[in-house]
């Protein structure tokens, strides 16, 4: 089928009203009928109006005039009910129910605005059509840009190459635009630039028509289905009243209704499934299992909303859900009698009503506040929960789920599980589409790539929290810093910045200051670490591909295993690149894993279940998710740790003593170790290039069981750290004397930094077992010793320029 | 030029389709109304006691108990039945002006066209006059 096909059948179901629409269009229609409708009333009005004042004065002319303005009414009153007529007739077209049956059907919006297009330049004529600009504004593409890219196109989607695959009989907006897509290449190499594939070409549509469906459906009052869900009266009134559960009663969460939402396939089986439970006519009760605390809501906010539009099964139909406030509950029944006998009350109340749906939010922290009160809550309700006059919903999280309910015989006889899903970014999305309705207006307009970019942030980079939680609440968080700023076209980059502002992880698209940086980091690098060039190289692409966006988002951001002796400059490697990537919102946290060498290493890090002590790692990355850890001595820890390491370096996460998942994909991890160290100070005295004995040096590691391979392939770099030489050490002294020279001068201070000083300090740091170490403590205890001196018996003065003689110094 | 094109088209729905259109929103409001005054519902449970409302017979009370709560019960069952009763014959009434109300569309609907085509015609003289 080729588009001019398309064409015909479109115009065969709907040429009338696109010949209407063309001359005056729906929106307009409305406005004129509005008008004429006010116009009308009013002008009818004026001759009483006119009536009354021709009585205090006497007008002349007033048998004309009133004439006159009946003609005038009565011309507005037909106009209006043409208008209204005209309207009839649309919508008669525009909900062709019963020609869906019959051969090849298309949506009215779809069909129109096939019929607008040219067939010589497809592509063009749909995203220059209400639909395709509005699609476009969805993805974030202005106008100019889209025309630019429309005149620099090689080839020109026309009826002749469009060929369009149908399925079914259905014409839809997903096969049109996705066909549109995968026949114009110049399209999809374009729209790529955006982040948009066919998937979101398809979720942006779907999108924009279910939006539109909903506006269309509310103008379509007098639809069966709209008058279906008016509430009935008197359907409550053979039910008995709840007074004493009605001062307990909390307020649901407000849930939009099925037909205006953007629908996410997230809770909807859990939705069935509840429904299908409380259906029963014995033991009708469902414990709702999830994290997700608004989530769980909703999905009874929906049943309440679904029992109210009268569209679930006759069993459920007149029921009420009543939402049980269990804190304001216990707050104001302290005593075990009165809790007693305040819940049975209730129960016998609501199994009386008889049409009552109890839900019990947080079961577990109701029944042990119930316990410390001396109240053992199942046996108080257990003779209720098999009435077939009373359904039970309990809301649990799924830790106390499995500890509290779960073992309990009782309940778990009385109540069936519905668990809840975990969401998926897809339905995240959707979930952030129907939140934005509150927001968006005149000011504020999302990208559908702004929202890919919350979804994806709040997984990614806020580890407290549950989905689809965590999106909605870094949305709530957004929006009014966006208000703030001005902003109206709300893009992925605007997300990504203030993520970053908030985290201090660098992301979204690079800044030239940023670009330049990642282009030099090398030498940037190399102005604090004295030679490693190897080492200075790895850790620059590993940093370049982390903020590239190409790395496994499921793990840290990079780990690196630095072997080399000691003094060599391997924290001062860790510091510049915490100072690199994180910039100023870094935070190196260090652990000298000799500390964790004996029995209970591992509980003294991720804490002890039996102890209950919590653990010294997992403490330090829930208070600061973000930077380096640094592991320094990591050779001697205890296996076990390093498997515990094994796995974080995997999947980016542990779990501490209760079970909690501890975040580590935020981090860079750095483990440094002198073993091999010898080796590596053998292969240099033979001569050998270091990085090609850097194999003979790991399997020796591997062979000495320092090191497991597994754990040694799971580091994104095993960096050799090489003994200082003496060209290396003459540069360390400078930088650290240069250092020593800026502070000093801050007191005013003026230290002369010449070859004879630098040669002094230099010779202090020619055992290689300790690198650059030596140099540091001589600066300490001879230059700045002697700098005090001078200051002290006056030889020197504050301003004037302090040099250290060959004499003073040896 | 659009509108004289359009106009046949018109009228070959006002006569045609439009008929069918009626007739499905009138049988739409014909069951919302009844479905609203939840006139079988309320036939159904005509004589329920009003919101469950009464006393219960106990065990071994005495004679004037079990009178008095006879007599509170069918209290309750009677301002149930009169309160039911009222909205089944509103109801009932809607049903009736619904029925009404249609047929009275139906038949404007035919001239419609013709009267409208008079009203303006005729205003239009009436406002130059």
């Amino acid at each position: 089928m080729n588009f001019n096909d398309i064409k015909i059948i479109a115009k065969k179901l709907y040429y009338p009203i696109f010949l209407l629409e063309d001359t005056i269009s729906h929106g307009r229609r409305k406005k004129v009928e509005l008008i004429l409708r006010i116009t009308s009333v009013l002008s009818f009005l004026t001759p009483s109006i006119l009536y009354f004042l021709n009585m205090v004065v006497h007008l002349s002319n007033f048998d004309l005039y009133t004439q006159k303005i009946y003609a005038v009414s009565i011309l507005l009153l037909s106009l209006w009910v043409i208008v209204i007529m005209l309207e009839a007739f649309y919508f008669s077209y525009i909900h062709l129910d019963e020609k869906k049956a019959q051969g090849i059907f298309i949506d009215f919006e779809l069909a129109y605005t096939m019929y607008k297009m040219s067939p010589e330049d497809i592509t063009a004529t749909f995203f220059g059509s209400s639909m395709g600009s509005y699609f476009l504004m969805r993805c974030g593409i202005s106008a100019e840009v889209f025309n630019e890219f429309l005149s620099k196109r090689k080839q020109i989607l026309s009826n002749v190459n469009f060929k369009f695959n149908l399925d079914d009989n259905n014409i839809t907006w997903e096969d049109f635009i996705a066909s549109i897509f995968e026949q114009d290449k110049d399209l999809q190499i374009f729209l790529f630039q955006f982040s948009i594939q066919k998937k979101e070409v398809i979720e942006i549509i779907d999108w924009i028509i279910e939006r539109n469906d909903a506006y269309l459906f509310a103008e379509w009052w007098w639809s069966k289905e709209n008058l279906d869900h008016i509430p009935s009266i008197g359907q409550s009134w053979s039910y008995g009243q709840i007074y004493t559960l009605q001062k307990y009663r909390g307020a649901l969460p407000m849930a939009m209704s099925a037909r205006y939402e953007v629908h996410s396939s997230y809770g909807v089986d859990e939705l069935k499934e509840l429904e299908s439970v409380l259906s029963r006519s014995r033991d009708a009760n469902a414990i709702l299992v999830g994290n997700d605390e608004s989530g769980r809501l909703q999905i009874i906010s929906h049943l309440a909303r679904k029992i109210d539009e009268g569209s679930v099964s006759p069993e459920l139909k007149h029921k009420t859900v009543v939402l049980l406030d269990t804190d304001s509950f216990v707050s104001q029944n302290g005593g075990k009698i009165q809790f007693e006998l305040e819940l049975s009350k209730i129960l016998i109340e609501a199994i009386s009503a008889g049409n009552i749906i109890l839900v019990i939010n947080n079961l577990p922290s109701f029944i042990s506040s119930s316990k410390t009160l001396g109240v053992d809550l199942t046996t108080l309700i257990e003779p209720y929960l098999s009435s077939p006059n009373l359904q039970i919903i309990a809301i649990s999280d799924t830790d106390n789920f499995h500890q509290i309910i779960e073992k309990n015989i009782l309940l778990s006889q009385h109540f069936e599980k519905v668990l809840i899903k975990d969401i998926d970014t897809t339905n995240t999305i959707k979930v952030l589409e129907n939140e934005i309705m509150r927001f968006e207006d005149s000011t504020i307009f999302f990208t559908y790539q702004s929202l890919v970019a919350i979804s994806e942030s709040a997984e990614r980079y806020f580890s407290e929290g549950i989905m689809p939680d965590k999106a909605i609440d870094l949305l709530l968080e957004i929006v009014p810093k966006l208000k703030s700023l001005g902003k109206h076209l709300v893009e992925k980059e605007d997300i990504l910045s203030l993520v970053k502002v908030k985290t201090g992880i660098p992301v979204g698209e690079l800044t030239s200051e940023e670009k330049n940086k990642l282009l030099n980091l090398e030498k940037i690098l190399h102005a604090r670490i004295v030679g490693q060039d190897e080492a200075v190289v790895s850790i620059s692409n590993a940093v370049r591909r982390s903020r590239s966006g190409i790395v496994n988002p499921n793990r840290p951001i990079s780990s690196f295993l630095f072997l080399g002796p000691t003094g060599v400059g391997k924290t001062e490697t860790t510091k510049a690149l915490n100072d690199v990537f994180f910039g100023d919102q870094g935070h190196i946290m260090r652990l000298d894993m000799s500390e964790y060498s004996g029995a209970g290493a591992l509980s003294k890090l991720i804490g002890s279940f039996e102890t209950n002590q919590t653990g010294i790692l997992s403490t330090m990355l829930r208070e600061h998710q973000y930077g380096v850890l640094l592991l320094d001595e990591f050779e001697k820890t205890t296996e076990e740790v390093m498997n515990l390491f094994l796995q974080v370096l995997d999947e980016g996460f542990f779990s501490d003593n209760l079970g909690k998942k501890v975040n580590a994909r935020n981090l860079i991890i750095i483990a440094t170790s002198n073993a091999g160290s010898d080796l590596i100070w053998e292969a240099i005295k033979s001569g050998s290039d270091l990085s090609k004995s850097k194999e003979i040096i790991i399997d020796s590691l591997i062979k000495q069981g320092i090191f497991k391979p597994e754990l040694l392939n799971r580091f994104d770099g095993v960096v050799l750290f090489q003994p200082l030489t003496g060209a290396n050490l003459r540069q360390i002294s400078k930088l650290m004397l240069d250092k020593l020279h800026n502070r000093l001068s801050g007191n005013g201070i003026n230290l002369v930094v010449n070859d004879t000083l630098i040669e002094f300090v230099a010779g202090h740091g020619t055992d290689p077992k300790f690198g650059a170490r030596p140099i540091n403590r001589a600066i300490q205890e001879k230059v700045e010793q002697i700098i005090a001196k001078k200051l002290i018996d006056g030889s020197a003065e504050k301003g004037k320029g302090i040099i250290l003689t060959k004499e003073e110094l040896y | 030029m659009n509108f004289f094109i359009i106009f046949p088209y018109y009228l070959a729905w006002h006569y045609g389709r439009a008929f069918s259109n009626i007739g499905n929103i009138w049988k739409n409001y014909f069951i919302f109304i009844y479905n609203f005054f939840s006139i079988k519902t309320l036939l159904i449970t005509l004589f329920s006691p009003w919101r469950r409302m009464g006393d219960e017979y106990r065990e071994h009370s005495s004679l004037g108990d079990i009178a008095g709560t006879f007599v509170v019960n069918t209290l309750m069952r009677c301002v149930g039945a009169v309160m039911r009763l009222i909205i089944i014959i509103i109801g009932i009434l809607v049903l009736l002006f619904s029925v009404v109300l249609g047929l009275a569309v139906l038949v404007i609907w035919l001239f419609l066209p013709a009267v409208l085509g008079y009203l303006v015609y005729f205003s239009f003289i009436g406002f130059l006059k």
